[in-house]
């Protein structure tokens, strides 16, 4: 792949808090990603379709209403229907321990909770996408 | 990597995955993007291309969903290129424009892509040209191109979009601003957004008498068939004025057609972006033909006072082992140039 990595931040579900959303996307833009952002209160649908348009390389989600074991599968699923299973999709917020297996089984490539910092989130989307190319 | 004819008949089919990677392809400027927009290029020149420009934070974004929703419900297919700028420091970009349209429901009909300037020096990427290109062989028809926040002359979108609309909005300067050259002046339509501000409409009234004085002077000099910018308000929020934006830019297109100005335009389009693809090859070739050592020394006599930036830039191409012709063209053009005839 040549050019900048393009990058789909997305808020998905009811919570407001895009806080950290706005930080990652700041930090990718800073790593030389570039980020399409698309603010709150999305739909999978929506989400699956900027995916889709936007021909983005890696799907970033961020979740802190609790909702991610609804909302993550159902974005997977358009993903794959859509022709883009093979998009690198991370997941960032409050997302509990016991729910990280699951997740990571549904075909999540990393989940990144508190604490996590703007150069590791960087390594990592990269290695995902190295080992995917 | 599919082929170009299997990209283009999947792309021509329908197939917005198909059109996604096109995009892709065409921003990466390479020679699969040239093979590709051969099969493409054909298939172009359907599509109303409509510039939407103006200030940061004027409302380009959101007029442009407003629009978009007036459209998708005339059963339209509408696309919409949102250009942002790329950092110049660590090349990445946020894209945000998108997030307007993204209030939208999905539709299908709606096609909205971002790019990022990529070093472009304008208000609009190199790849937007080709962008345009692949989205109207799609069938999308208008396609919007909303530029980077603009300003005063930057006149890429002029030649880019058939149609272009300066949105505008109270509060961001006063009369003399709409008196300099630019984009205003060459722009078919204005807007000025955020008609529930009680200093909406007295701007709409200054920016419209500043384009009167113009036409005033020109009415001396009655040459080819004039349009006269129409001034119009709008609430972006809340989509008021978009239908009547909609109409003007419709009237404009007829007024093309009447005044058989389209082809005109459309050769400017394709002019503007021969002329910068044959200048971005000659660069590479002017890097091929003189080393970077040999550049880095020349800047080293500048910075020492020794040389002028204009005696540098002529040291570096005398120097250059050029063929006869083009050493020959050098000799000429440096004749004419400022700190060559020495």
């Amino acid at each position: 792949m040549s050019g900048p990595v393009r990058v789909l931040v997305a808020k998905p579900g009811l919570d407001g808090h895009d806080r950290g959303a706005k930080i990652v996307a700041r930090g990718l833009r800073d790593a030389g990603f570039e980020v399409i952002y698309t603010g709150i209160r999305q739909t999978p649908q929506m989400i699956a379709q900027a995916a889709l348009q936007e021909d983005v390389d890696v799907l970033a989600l961020s979740i802190l209403s609790g909702a991610h074991m609804t909302l993550v599968p159902r974005i997977l699923e358009l993903m794959q229907a859509q022709g883009q299973g093979d998009v690198p999709v991370f997941v960032g917020g409050i997302i509990p321990h016991a729910d990280r297996h699951p997740l990571r089984e549904l075909g999540v490539a990393a989940i990144f909770g508190p604490g996590t910092t703007i150069p590791s989130v960087v390594a990592c989307m990269r290695r995902a996408l190295a080992a995917r190319s | 990597m599919a082929a170009p004819d299997a990209s283009a008949a999947a792309l021509l089919a329908g197939d917005t995955r198909a059109l996604a990677r096109a995009l892709s392809t065409v921003e990466r400027q390479d020679a699969e993007a040239a093979a590709l927009l051969g099969a493409l290029f054909p298939r172009a020149g359907q599509a109303c291309i409509v510039g939407i420009t103006g200030p940061p934070g004027a409302g380009k974004s959101t007029l442009l969903r407003a629009l978009a929703e007036h459209l998708l419900a005339r059963a339209r297919k509408v696309a919409v290129l949102a250009v942002d700028p790329s950092s110049a420091v660590s090349g990445g970009a946020l894209l945000g424009d998108r997030l307007r349209l993204a209030e939208l429901a999905p539709a299908a009909n709606l096609y909205c892509r971002s790019l990022a300037t990529r070093g472009a020096k304008g208000s609009l990427s190199a790849a937007a040209w080709d962008a345009v290109t692949v989205l109207d062989a799609a069938g999308y028809d208008p396609v919007f191109v909303e530029t980077v926040g603009a300003g005063q002359n930057d006149l890429d979108i002029r030649a880019l979009a058939h149609t272009v609309v300066w949105v505008d909005a109270p509060g961001l300067g006063d009369a003399i601003q709409a008196l300099k050259a630019g984009l205003l002046e060459v722009s078919d339509l204005v807007v000025v957004n955020k008609s529930d501000r009680p200093d909406c409409l007295p701007t709409a009234r200054r920016i419209q008498q500043t384009l009167r004085l113009g036409a005033v002077g020109r009415a001396a000099a009655p040459a080819a068939p004039a349009w006269e910018a129409p001034v119009l308000t709008a609430n972006a929020l809340t989509g008021e004025g978009a239908p009547e934006l909609w109409r003007q830019v419709e009237a404009h297109a007829s007024f093309l057609d009447g005044a058989g100005l389209r082809a005109q335009g459309n050769r400017r389009r394709h002019a503007r972006q021969v002329d910068a693809l044959m200048a971005q090859a000659w660069q590479d070739v002017l890097s091929l033909f003189i080393a970077p050592s040999q550049r880095e020394r020349a800047l080293d006599a500048v910075a020492l006072g020794r040389l002028d930036p204009h005696a540098a830039a002529w040291s570096l191409l005398d120097a250059a082992p050029w063929p006869r012709p083009i050493k020959d063209a050098l000799r000429q053009a440096r004749a004419g140039a400022p700190g060559g005839a020495r």
